[in-house]
């Protein structure tokens, strides 16, 4: 940075400057942020609420009787136990499947001619539109016929196969993106097709960051492929199943269910965590390598 | 060029990958081995599916109970939210995976349930091909088994589960102490449409921060006091009128019944909002509202919520003032648990339906005591303990209080066949509900759109019935009917049953 | 937003020339393994599907018994005469368009700001706009049911208890309100979602640029407008695409907050679809395919049509040199 080139007066004028910008951006977005966040926070409040007390609330946060007893009741009724480690698993399974394909495609799609190439990207955006209310027998079909009903490997397959194709449009927008000297670099460096992938990849980070987030939370909220490809095996439903417990034939078990809600959202916030900061280390330097 | 050091970024990635490929592996074998159980005589799980999750441990002291009772037997039973059971039960029978027996009932038409499911060839008959022993059938009231509904060519295929005559719409409910608070009787419920709005009016005046009434407008949940309003002046058959056999929407009856709700609004009785049918309950439950009407279950729902049945009332819904009296349905809908054609040991499945049906018996018991419904078969006054359910027994079987509507089915057994009346209801599912809530919400004139909706279903049934008639089945408008009933007359079936 | 740039700018990228001279039988080798798992899933799972949903929209089906009732047309003839899908046609573009155009550009100066160096607390904040996606949508329509009722919700607390309004608001329970409160609450949701996507598009712009301008003196605005905007810009085509495609599809939100209602107010296509041919059984599967499938093509063409009068009018502003 130019810092070297600074005298210390000047370094020592500077950070001034970002304390003010930054108290000015801190009363800002906390306030926006609290208002973004309220509504979940209500939801956490409601977790500890019984189920009257959530209704005559209002605006109020504080839970007025404290009610601790749906937190367990939502694990056992949710089924947390099991439910949990097929939720994780499945989650695992099928961002790490869509991570490698769309990955791959985007590579081979963004940088290398072959025939069907136009056809196969213009496909891919044309799919995007159609909506995916009756695609569920079709799928149902495919994978009763590979006989994988009733495992845990056919619903990893169908969420990323039903994940679709737009991680590969990101992968293929970012790969067009590298600059070309890298690639003669690599090859006059006699790296065969696959080192040079290897190499590129990781210039991916934040693409490869936002597919992880989004295809995990997409796969651990979904109940719908659980529920259909594991009809004979309710053991092997995962933990948005397992919340329709709370839906009753009459009436919904609110407060057990946002107890649920929460407590399935902790993993998710912890791979966020972990994942988000993969955004500040980014292409910067890798250009000039 | 620097060299292919693997970044720690990738390894950890490939970590993870291997870590996947183990559970991709691990994956590939799903199904545990079943648990065989001990004794001389084959070891057998049967499978049980429906939609009452909330009923989830009375399900499991059910499967232990019987288990005692039947050591080689295991019960499976599965409970799943309703719109997910509609959709999975068919992917279960594509794919021979059917549980033994199921729940089902078309909401279309809930009579012609069997029709559906025998084509659909998803259920086999009870007993011995069909034959059920004649003690068992006399559990149940004369007449429960009606060849068309649940009988088909002599063979029994259904059996009544809940009670027809208690469990429906038709209650008032009233929060006690609001009305106390505004100067009511808490004990007595407005037994005419003027005195309601007239405790409505106590209400206001003395509890300005309160609302009188809670009606929910949310998708489907308008019923909720439509089926009451209209069965007290005309009848609750949803939307169509078997006396003249017509789409009844704009009838004059049924817009004077709406012009009441729409008074009701106006006058600022009702708590605002298009809310859900949960949360106008909780309105109640928390005091913030006084009335709500609905049918037999809402003593159920409240107890889980917490409200006590000492804090609320029940009667039977108002009547208006200056109308004939109309009558709520009974129906021949309530077959709901059937024996699946997929089954491996029906006659396991059916030894349990016996165990099921005793009267006495320890799932009628448990059942009744839970709160979770009446029994068509049992002494629901013996065993629903709770004073709310009491009092809803007592209404609902009060004389005129729900009425035997005629049964088309019963008039021409060819209406087995036809779709016309399921297609004119399934134009636009929704639509009477939508038009009643878009009505009261911008104040639209209800008798315009209610003529459109009437005319456009009309136009359906009359349509598809001719092209029936045309292909050689016995049926016409004629069969839906009944010129000399009245809405609150019990129809005789006697001219069409062969009992 | 040049939408359809994006089909015409794929094929006729920079760079592929000098691998396609170079091809040899080994490279051709690895392209097919590269493609193989997506095509594969692809095919399985969204071709095949496809070409069942065709084929059964020519069909009068209840997804239960055999394949056997052909009508042809029928099923489009009367969706194409049916007032309510167009209905749900006009509102799920509304919504879409409004959609997009809310929340994208906040989330881009949000994104630009929480990727700024100097700023503190860098996490928290990123976590904090983000959670609204991690909540199941059904679950955020019940929260907001309760959040927005006017008998006892929190929005009509906060706002009674400050004196703004004396009678509560019932912001879902009018036709003219209920559409754009789906709008906000669906901004709300996904908000995170496309912060997320911004970032990893400005993670492109490489910082020396910036250093650069800092060096020359450019203002924030002066780097945005000429370095950060052209930088990001075949990102921000697909992200809008994406975005506008996202927004088509809303569902979720719609059945536990609204019920397409009041009236039919917030019918959306997805919704439609569900309550036509799913909400009573028997289902309406042919009905259901028909639908989707005429949604689907009407909604690529107006995206393309959109795409094509934004590139008319790029080509015009430069011409111009506006």
């Amino acid at each position: 940075m130019v810092s070297s080139q600074c005298s210390p007066a000047i370094v020592r004028r500077r950070l001034p400057r970002n304390v003010r910008r930054n108290l000015v951006a801190m009363a800002i977005l906390s306030l926006i942020g609290f208002v973004w966040v309220y509504p979940f926070l209500w939801t956490i409040s409601v977790a500890f609420k019984t189920q009257l007390g959530a209704f005559s609330a209002g605006a109020s946060l504080i839970p007025h009787p404290i009610e601790l007893g749906n937190f367990a009741r939502a694990w056992v009724v949710a089924g947390f136990g099991m439910l949990f480690l097929n939720t994780v698993l499945y989650a695992s399974g099928a961002t790490l499947i869509e991570l490698i394909k769309s990955a791959m495609c985007g590579y081979v799609l963004a940088r290398y001619e072959f025939p069907g190439r136009t056809l196969l990207y213009r496909l891919v955006i044309a799919t995007l539109f159609v909506p995916i209310a009756t695609v569920i027998i079709p799928q149902f079909l495919l994978v009763e016929r590979l006989g994988l009903l009733n495992t845990r490997a056919g619903v990893i397959l169908a969420l990323s196969g039903g994940a679709g194709a737009l991680y590969v449009l990101l992968f293929t927008n970012f790969f067009k993106s590298v600059p070309q000297e890298l690639f003669d670099a690599a090859s006059l460096d006699g790296a065969s097709f696959p080192q040079t992938f290897r190499l590129i990849l990781p210039l991916a980070r934040p693409i490869i960051a936002v597919v992880v987030i989004f295809q995990f939370i997409q796969a651990w909220n979904d109940f719908n492929v659980p529920l259909v490809y594991t009809i004979g095996q309710p053991s092997l439903q995962n933990l948005a199943v397992g919340m329709f417990a709370f839906q009753g034939a009459h009436s919904l078990d609110w407060t057990g269910f946002a107890a649920a809600t929460v407590i399935s959202f902790v993993p998710i916030l912890i791979v966020f965590f972990a994942f988000q900061g993969y955004f500040v280390r980014g292409l910067a330097g890798a250009v000039k390598g | 060029m620097k060299g292919f050091a693997t970044p720690p970024f990738l390894r950890r990635l490939g970590n993870l990958g291997a870590l996947g490929g183990m559970f991709v592996v691990m994956a590939c074998g799903g199904k545990p081995a079943a648990a065989p159980t001990q004794t001389s005589a084959q070891p057998v799980t049967l499978k049980i599916s429906d939609y009452s999750p909330e009923q989830k441990d009375f399900h499991k002291q059910v499967a232990d109970q019987y288990h005692t009772e039947h050591p080689n037997v295991t019960i499976e039973w599965n409970s799943i939210a309703q719109a997910q059971y509609n959709q999975t039960m068919p992917l279960a029978f594509e794919s021979h995976q059917a549980p033994d027996i199921f729940f089902w009932k078309s909401d279309l038409n809930p009579v012609l349930t069997m029709s559906y499911l025998f084509d659909q060839g998803w259920i086999r008959p009870l007993g011995k091909e069909g034959a059920v022993p004649p003690d068992w059938q006399k559990r149940w009231p004369d007449g429960m088994f009606v060849e068309g509904v649940n009988v088909k060519g002599g063979k029994v295929y259904g059996f009544p589960f809940t009670d027809n005559k208690i469990w429906g719409p038709g209650y008032f409910y009233w929060n006690k102490s609001l009305f106390k608070a505004a100067g009511l009787d808490e004990n007595k419920a407005p037994s005419t449409w003027n005195e309601l709005a007239q405790d409505c009016a106590a209400i206001k005046s003395k509890e300005p921060d309160k609302f009188c009434a809670a009606v929910p407008l949310k998708g489907t949940d308008p019923q909720r006091w439509w089926f009451n309003l209209a069965g007290s002046i005309m009848t609750d058959q949803p939307f169509f009128d078997l006396k003249s056999g017509r789409f009844d929407l704009n009838d004059p009856r049924l817009l004077k019944a709406f012009g009441y709700l729409q008074s009701l609004y106006k006058s600022g009785y009702v708590a605002p909002g298009v809310n859900d049918k949960d949360f106008s309950r909780q309105q109640v439950a928390a005091g913030q509202a006084a009335m709500y009407m609905d049918g037999a279950w809402m003593p159920g729902v409240w107890a889980q919520q917490g409200f006590d049945s000492s804090k609320y009332g029940v009667a039977a819904m108002p009547y208006p003032d200056d109308a004939p009296r109309g009558g709520l349905a009974q129906r021949y809908s309530e077959n709901k648990y059937w024996l699946s054609s997929q089954s491996t040991h029906p006659q396991e499945a059916w030894e349990l339906i016996q165990w099921m049906t005793q009267p006495d018996g320890f799932f009628a018991q448990g059942y009744l005591k839970g709160g979770f419904g009446t029994l068509a078969y049992a002494n629901n006054q013996k065993y629903l303990t709770d004073p709310a359910m009491q009092q809803v027994i007592r209404v609902g079987t009060t004389k005129g209080f729900r009425a035997l509507d005629p049964e088309p089915l019963l008039k021409c057994p060819d209406l087995t066949k036809s779709k016309a009346l399921s297609d004119a209801s399934a134009l636009h599912p929704n639509w009477e509900w939508e038009t009643i809530t878009d009505a009261i919400v911008n104040n639209k004139n209800f008798a315009t759109t209610a003529k459109e909706v009437a005319d456009a279903r009309q136009k359906v049934l009359t349509e598809e019935l001719d092209k029936e008639k045309a292909s050689g089945l016995k049926v016409s408008l004629d069969c839906y009917t009944f010129a000399d009933w009245n809405y609150n007359q019990d129809f005789d079936v006697s001219k069409y049953t062969k009992q | 937003m040049a939408e359809a740039e994006i089909v015409a700018a794929a094929p006729a990228g920079r760079l592929p020339s000098l691998e396609a001279t170079r091809r040899t039988g080994g490279t051709a080798l690895w392209i097919v393994l590269f493609l193989a798992p997506f095509i594969a899933l692809y095919a399985g799972f969204t071709l095949w599907p496809l070409l069942a949903t065709v084929a059964y929209s020519l069909f009068d089906w209840d997804g239960i018994r055999p394949l056997s009732h052909f009508i042809g047309l029928g099923n489009y003839q009367k969706i194409a005469a049916d007032p309510v899908f167009w209905k749900a046609f006009t509102n799920t573009l509304i919504f879409a368009v409004l959609n997009t155009i809310i929340k994208l550009p906040p989330a881009l100066v949000l994104a630009i700001v929480l990727t700024r160096k100097w700023l503190w607390l860098k996490r928290i904040f990123r976590t904090v706009f983000f959670v609204p996606v991690i909540l199941p949508v059904s679950v955020a329509g019940l929260i907001f049911t309760y959040l927005l009722n006017p008998s006892n919700g929190s929005l009509n607390a906060v706002l009674r208890g400050v004196g703004l309004v004396h009678q509560p608001i019932d912001l879902l329970g009018h036709d003219n309100t209920a559409l754009m409160a789906l709008v906000l609450i669906s901004v709300w949701q996904v908000f995170g979602q496309y912060l997320i996507y911004w970032m990893a598009a400005l993670q492109n712009v490489p910082d020396d640029l910036y250093e650069v301008a800092e060096i020359d003196g450019s203002g924030e605005w002066s780097k945005l407008r000429h370095i950060t905007l052209p930088m990001i810009r075949p990102m921000a085509v697909i992200i809008t695409l994406l975005a506008l495609v996202n927004a088509l599809h809303v569902f979720g939100l719609v059945v536990t907050l609204t019920s397409g209602g009041p009236g039919r107010s917030t019918y959306v296509m997805s919704y439609f679809i569900y309550t036509e041919a799913f909400s009573q059984i028997p289902y309406k599967y042919g009905y259901a395919s028909a639908a989707a499938l005429l949604f689907g093509v009407l909604a690529l063409i107006f995206v393309t049509t959109q795409g094509f009068f934004a590139r008319k009018a790029e080509i015009l502003r430069r011409a111009y040199g506006v």
